[in-house]
């Protein structure tokens, strides 16, 4: 064969030859890189998965974040909803679909779903957010022509419980009240969820016993707070009558008032606290002094007068136990109104709260603040604050004299918190033990939770009616710790407008309307805050010496008196 | 020569073939993954979904007041009186010689 094939042909042929090998050479190695990234890729491909994984987890699929209480209790959360409509059209037998839906669907009669699955229109909207369960059912019937729509709704499953501080959103779930307002752009903006200090049991606890107490002495409202004394988180904030935040739109404005932080109130004789602190602090006044309370202080048409008059000269203790107006007017006299204005200001009640509610009042205080306002206000009439703000200020009063920032938001261990030395630790104590004096023997003695050592202050103050204070319209107050030798708690609760029953001998003051009701709240809160009870019968020294020695005192000036007689 | 051209080719071919099913075959699997990883991803935004919706229930069911309220009536039980909750150290103790030994003397 080959011989055949001479000159140009097998030339031609051997260039042919040539051009294929190096073809299938340049083919060869292109086929074993190829293999080559087959193997490399089975082997240890492992880029695709990672991206997507990275894709999956980044963001919740319902938006806006939640809210939590201390305990990761949902307060408020985004649920993803379906919405249930109907295509008329394609419905065969409408009058037995009516009767299905009606049974899952309480809310609609059959016949006004008969009405609405006969039109001749394409879409109806049979029902809006649907719970799960008739989501559940509607799709077991199984019938053509209802279909969902996916749509997204705020939902706070606690109910009335904490709206005033949880707050509510519009249709767009804009923050518009609470903390879904002053956290909006949080809320909005990161995945994680706001924690509060809230602890929604406490909450109950303070709302039930707010409730109860308004019942029994027929009162058109109510507040109170609980604050931790040592680092100021607010573990209850409730204000009553309250409202459902999944219908705040329907909720009338006197529902959706926070009274603990917006409301101003002239809290009374629990400003007693502060003039007491004040003027033992600055060396004003010792628990060794006394004043003369037999006669009102007169002020040109305006009289000072006490509500269970004592009519004799009363040692400081005694003034703060008994509530003596006169004599704490004295002891604010004594010490001079720019003392007070500036000691007032130190416990951060002549601005409005820091806590983190966009509801908050400023106080009213007297402009020009002159020395009759000064003996008002020593006993809380003249100055109007927010509960809240008092309850903090007690806090610093107590907890060794340090005003710490009162928050709503969980404040995590171990975080620094700016405090304010207000008053010595030396006086803190002796304010701990008159506190506590006030519920032993004085006009706190419905406070006194067993075995939890609650000190405090009772007040009544009359409402202001027409610029005039009326004398059957008042507010009834308990502020006060526990337990008194450690103070980590401090409670505050209001009462307006209570009226006196027979089992209080018609009296409707703080002593007989608040104070139970603090007591109640704390024998159910301090077990399980962890606050342990005390042996029976435990006092701390200090507390048993002064009472001993001002019981003493009031005894040798009744004897005095006598003898003057 | 020509032997060895013609291995050349058949291994070549050999070699295409094999690497054409292997490249059909990875591309059918990775398909198929892809499908399953949409799959997953979807149910586990599903399942988060259901998990938030159940977290809320469960929130909504633990309501304080609905609790307190189960507990009476299905369980029977009662506000614990303050007097009843006293310190570990307040317990009257039973010291030794008494009642401890006793028991454990009874079951020798």
């Amino acid at each position: 064969m080959t011989n055949l094939v001479t000159g140009n042909t097998a030339a031609a042929l051997e260039t042919g030859r040539t051009r294929l090998l190096v073809a299938g050479v340049v083919f060869a190695l292109a086929f074993t890189a190829v293999g080559g990234r087959l193997i490399e890729l089975s082997l240890s491909g492992a880029e695709t998965p990672r991206h997507a994984q990275a894709k999956a987890i980044s963001r919740p699929a319902t938006g806006r974040a939640e809210i939590l209480d201390r305990n990761g209790v949902i307060l408020a959360a985004n649920v993803p909803t379906a919405s249930l409509y109907a295509d008329p059209r394609t419905i065969r037998a409408p009058a037995r679909v009516a009767a299905a839906l009606s049974k899952v669907l309480p809310g609609q009669s059959r016949a006004e779903l008969l009405a609405k699955l006969t039109g001749d229109q394409g879409f109806v909207w049979i029902e809006r957010n649907l719970t799960p369960r008739q989501h559940y059912e509607i799709n077991r019937l199984g019938v053509p022509g209802l279909n969902f729509r996916r749509e997204v709704q705020r939902i706070y499953p606690n109910g009335k419980l904490a709206a005033h501080v949880i707050g509510f959103t519009d249709v767009d779930t804009e923050g518009l009240a609470g903390i879904e307002r002053s956290f909006n752009d949080t809320l909005k903006e990161s995945a994680a969820p706001v924690r509060l200090s809230l602890d929604v049991r406490v909450q109950h606890i303070l709302t039930e016993e707010l409730a109860a107490a308004m019942k029994d002495f027929g009162a058109i409202a109510a507040t109170g707070v609980v604050l931790d004394v040592r680092n100021g988180e607010t573990l209850a904030m409730a204000s009553l009558p309250g409202f459902d935040p999944s219908r705040a739109g329907t909720a009338s404005s006197n529902t959706r008032f926070n009274r603990a932080s917006l409301g101003l109130y002239e809290m009374g004789s629990v400003f007693k606290i502060f003039t007491t602190a004040q003027t033992l602090d600055s060396g004003t006044v010792t628990l060794n002094d006394s004043y003369d309370t037999s006669k009102p202080i007169r002020m040109g048409r305006f009289a000072i007068t006490d509500f269970k008059p004592k009519k004799r000269r009363l040692s400081v203790p005694e003034i703060f136990m008994y509530s003596s107006n006169i004599g704490t007017a004295l002891m604010a006299q004594d010490a001079g109104t720019s003392a007070q204005k500036d000691f007032l200001s130190k416990l951060g009640l002549t601005r409005e709260s820091d806590i983190e509610l966009s509801e908050v009042s400023p106080p009213l205080l007297p402009s020009p603040w002159r020395d009759i306002n000064t003996l008002t206000i020593s006993y809380g009439h003249g100055i109007a604050v927010s509960p809240v703000q008092v309850a903090s200020a007690v806090g610093a009063i107590v907890n060794g004299g340090e005003l710490v920032p009162t928050t709503l938001l969980k404040r995590e261990a171990g975080t620094p918190i700016v405090v304010r030395q207000v008053i010595s630790s030396s006086t803190s104590r002796t304010m701990r033990d008159l506190m506590r004096l006030v519920v032993r023997q004085g006009t706190g003695r419905k406070a006194a939770a067993e075995n939890l050592l609650v000190g405090g202050k009772t007040g009544t103050s009359d409402k202001l009616v027409n610029g005039r204070y009326a004398r059957n319209k008042r507010l009834a107050s308990f502020v006060g710790a526990f337990p008194m030798h450690d103070p980590r708690y401090v409670i505050l609760i209001m009462v307006d407008e209570p009226k006196g029953t027979k089992k209080t001998y018609n009296y409707a003051t703080g002593g007989w309307v608040a104070a139970p009701a603090v007591r109640r709240v704390v024998e159910r809160i301090a077990p399980i805050l962890g606050v342990m009870p005390v042996a029976k019968g435990f006092e701390t020294e200090s507390s048993e010496r002064l009472l001993e020695r001002t019981l003493a005192r009031a005894q040798q000036a009744k004897a005095q008196r006598i003898a003057a007689n | 020569m020509g032997g060895m051209r013609r291995m050349t080719v058949t291994l070549s071919i050999v070699a295409a073939l094999a690497i054409a099913m292997g490249l059909f075959n990875l591309k059918q699997k990775v398909g198929g993954l892809e499908k399953e990883l949409t799959q997953v991803k979807r149910d586990i935004g599903s399942h988060r979904e259901m998990i938030q919706i159940l977290r809320s229930e469960w929130s909504f069911l633990n309501q304080p007041a609905r609790l307190a309220e189960q507990a009476k009536t299905i369980l029977g039980m009662e506000r614990i009186p303050p007097k009843r909750l006293i310190r570990l150290e307040d317990l009257p103790l039973r010291g030794p010689g008494n009642g401890i030994t006793q028991i454990a003397g009874s079951r020798q």
